[in-house]
């Protein structure tokens, strides 16, 4: 992969910093990538090799390019870093690749952070950066070198395709408004940053699970002369930790020497964040957690497992009426309806201890899914007596039982 | 856990700082924590709770305490991170208990903030020295992540009230090549000693202890240091747990203190290979716990770590190189010999990368001894896991027999009641 033409011009509102990639390894035909800002903090925006390196480096892994060659200069720390995510990724795969070489023409030189230190916030609207916000609010005093002085928003991830490169932002006013009101009532600026640069590597299970925070990080790469941290709520708690594009091990790792890239939270369970953000008061009326973008005028669809999750804690503590963005439902029978599957149970059953005498309708709802989900687990691992029958089946049988059972299903 | 009392006393250039730490559910006596330094960086001691604090949460985890009240106000960063520590602890260590809170006197205050100054952990051994070599080459001199400091950490590897003979040479040999690593490197040396390992009640450090105790170090020297870089010891493709870890360091720092894990992208073998070449590494790479060695003498030759270090010196055909292993040459007799080390469950973990350096090499006869020897190691840990038809066999003995099927094997082969190893 050759990365090439990378610059930065002024919009009509803002500015925007582009390049072309180059596949050499893959076929695949040349992309411009691009990242836009509007209002004052285009006045700060650089056209960052580090920025375009921090994009490129995973979905060049994925696609077999042996190389990333940039014009520019290359931070060492970054560029040392993303080859350790590769090594992450391997251990987590049990797989052994050879990722590409980071070449860079003007060579690899660390910048020096600015002074003094600034720090910059990822900001979704959802609990888990919502939450990191207030804490920051509460431990440190705002001319703190920790305090967050910016929050920092980025869209198009999901959807590099449906942006509109003369209206980046277009589709998302009712966010970005809700966001800056977010911002502003912690004092902070909002920046937003509108990007195609998912388009490297479009698929929503390569984003989830390699590339987010690469993707975030690159958007925090560019402006260096703005902030020297960069800070990403985690949106697990330690115990839970399971392989994904956004984990303390990938995060830290894609900082560089100018722009250090944090990730904080993992030691608060996701229902302590919400017990904190409900005692908070007003913290749950701006909540975003979905990522459905549902039909205006919510944003919040209320059908998807997280709108349902989140919907179900802030019900424990009283407070779901207050989060405006959600819609009015029969929660316990829409939960006590739906199937969220062995993969999100430990989620629901962090819930259970806020639910009981609380909520007792819900947390009826929550057991009969959990028990659902447990069955379906045992399903997935060939547990239990079926399980082993199932087992023998497929080994001696090449599966015939179980199709043989499927079919009389069908019939009856 | 209650911890109180801080206090700084200074004799002559040598400083203490000590604090009472008392338990409060283990039954323990208190315990009278202290730090020393003297020389450089001493004068930036002050009588600040946090490396203290630092230094018992994996004790008061381990114990069971339920909460270390801190007489002081405590840094919020490191109150979150200790939160994490510890479920993550009893995450690895499958140990259901809630965090021990932390109840400081006068609350949770951030530093004022962290000075330019990084600083790392150096020991002269790979890790280390691969860790100094490649920020010499990415950073320039003055720039805030270039080191500037070398901590050294006397009493890390023996949790011994008085030090034994071994101990002491060891912590000679150390400080000696720190020393003349420093000096060659631009770096200034921060020594750092105390009574912190007592405190653990542990043999090793390294299964849980050892990233705290780094941190609670770098704390002592605040004033002085911003960031301190502990060099990796497992690499990114085969972490597991253990007391350094890139996942746990990080949660040791604070508002003041950042504490960084680095360099764990590489295998030890790359590392070698990366200061293989490098002078001073050739003069003054130090891996051995070994001792009490004759005088000029770094290195003994013959243990599982120095082995373990040569055999790769020698897959490079650099060993002779090296005058840290006095010229010392790697046998199959000698792998063959050898025991399995601190970490024997980690033993095929940390040889396996060696076997293809070694068959490219030529070394063949070694690379077929070092197969063997990993083959034994598997052996052993499969008996330590109780794997295979094997182990289930002998748990149906220890739960139906109470294990007196293999009380009669034993005595059958005449082999004592224990694990083999």
């Amino acid at each position: 992969m050759r990365i090439v033409d990378l610059r930065r011009e002024p919009t009509r509102a803002g500015a925007r910093v582009a390049a072309r990639v180059l596949w050499e390894e893959s076929g695949r035909p040349p992309l411009d990538v691009w990242w836009e800002v509007e209002g004052a903090a285009a006045a700060d925006l650089a056209a960052s090799s580090d920025a375009v390196l921090a994009a490129a480096f995973l979905p060049a892994a994925s696609s077999g390019e042996r190389r990333v060659a940039l014009e520019g200069p290359v931070c060492p720390r970054l560029a040392e870093g993303l080859l350790t995510i590769a090594r992450v990724f391997d251990g987590w795969r049990g797989t052994s690749s050879e990722p590409p070489r980071i070449e860079a023409r003007e060579g690899f030189c660390a910048a020096f952070p600015r002074r003094p230190p600034r720090a910059a916030v990822f900001l979704t609207g959802g609990v888990d950066s919502t939450h990191l916000l207030r804490r920051n609010r509460a431990d440190f005093p705002r001319d703190h070198p920790e305090s967050f002085t910016d929050a920092l928003a980025v869209f198009g991830l999901y959807a590099p395709d449906q942006l509109d490169p003369a209206e980046p932002f277009a589709g998302y006013a009712r966010t970005r408004a809700v966001l800056e009101e977010t911002a502003a009532e912690s004092g902070l600026a909002l920046v937003s940053v509108a990007t195609n640069v998912t388009a490297l590597a479009p698929e929503i299970e390569f984003i989830a699970k390699r590339s987010l925070s690469s993707v975030l990080a690159s958007a925090a790469h560019l402006f260096p002369s703005r902030w020297s941290s960069a800070t990403l709520a985690s949106g697990r708690d330690v115990t839970i930790l399971v392989p994904l594009g956004t984990h303390p091990l990938i995060d830290a790792a894609l900082g560089s020497a100018a722009v250090a890239v944090r990730h904080e939270g993992i030691g608060i369970s996701r229902p302590d964040r919400i017990a904190e953000l409900c005692a908070a008061g007003g913290a749950v009326s701006r909540l975003l957690v979905c990522m459905s973008g549902p039909p205006p005028p919510l944003l919040n669809c209320g059908r998807c497992e997280k709108c349902l999750r989140t919907m179900t804690a802030l019900a424990a503590f009283g407070r779901l009426e207050e989060a405006r963005e959600f819609p009015a439902l029969d929660l316990a029978r829409t939960v006590g309806a739906f199937d969220f599957g062995p993969h999100y149970a430990p989620y629901w059953r962090d819930l259970l201890p806020l639910l009981r005498g609380r909520r007792d309708d819900l947390a009826g709802a929550v057991e009969r899914r959990l028990a659902v989900a447990a069955r379906q687990a045992r399903w997935f691992e060939d547990a239990g007596w079926k399980g082993l029958l199932r087992r023998a089946d497929r080994r001696l049988l090449g599966g015939r039982l179980l199709a043989i059972r499927r079919a009389v299903a069908r019939a009856t | 856990m209650r911890i109180g009392g801080v206090s700084l006393a200074r004799n002559g250039d040598r400083v203490a700082l000590s604090a009472r730490v008392e338990w409060e559910e283990s039954g323990r006596p208190p315990f009278e924590l202290t730090f020393t330094s003297r020389g450089t960086g001493a004068d930036v001691l002050g009588a600040d709770p946090h490396p203290f604090l630092l230094a018992s949460v994996v004790p008061a985890w381990r114990s069971g305490e339920r909460r270390i009240a801190v007489e002081g106000a405590v840094c919020p960063r490191l109150r979150d991170g200790i939160a994490a520590v510890q479920r993550l602890l009893s995450a690895w260590w499958k140990r259901d208990r809630p965090p021990a809170a932390l109840e400081p006197s006068d609350g949770f205050r951030p530093f004022a903030g962290r000075r330019e100054r990084s600083a790392l952990f150096l020991t002269g051994g790979v890790d280390s020295l691969h860790l100094l070599r490649k920020n010499r080459q990415a950073f320039p001199a003055g720039h805030p992540a270039s080191f500037r400091d070398a901590i050294s950490i006397r009493s890390m590897s023996f949790a011994e009230e008085v030090p034994t003979p071994r101990a002491g040479d060891l912590a000679r040999r150390h400080a000696k090549a720190v020393a003349e690593i420093a000096a060659r490197n631009d770096l200034e040396v921060v020594e750092i000693d105390g009574n912190f390992r007592i405190l653990g009640g542990v043999v090793l450090a390294g299964p849980q202890d050892q990233g705290a105790l780094l941190a609670s170090a770098a704390h002592a020297f605040a004033q002085r240091i911003g960031s301190a870089s502990i060099a990796a010891t497992l690499d990114a493709g085969a972490l597991h747990r253990w007391g350094t870890h890139p996942l746990l360091d990080p949660l040791f720092s604070s508002s003041g203190v950042e504490i960084r894990h680095e360099e764990f992208r590489p295998g030890r073998s790359e590392k070698i290979a990366e200061i293989a070449g490098w002078d001073v590494a050739r003069r003054h790479l130090q891996v051995c716990f070994e001792g009490p060695l004759p005088d000029g003498e770094s290195n003994c030759g013959r243990c599982e770590k120095c082995l373990r270090t040569m055999t790769a010196l020698a897959a490079l055909g650099v060993l002779d190189d090296f005058a840290a292993f006095g010229g010392r040459r790697v046998t199959p007799e000698a792998i063959e010999s050898m025991t399995f080390g601190y970490s024997p469950e980690n033993f095929a973990l940390y040889w396996a990368p060696l076997v293809p350096l070694l068959e490219r090499g030529g070394a063949g006869r070694i690379a077929a001894a070092v197969r063997a020897k990993i083959a034994e190691a598997r052996r052993i840990e499969r008996w330590h896991r109780d794997a295979g038809w094997k182990g289930k066999l002998r748990r149906l003995d220890r739960g139906l027999l109470g294990g007196t099927l293999q009380r009669v094997t034993q005595r059958w082969r005449g082999t004592p009641p224990a694990a083999p190893g």
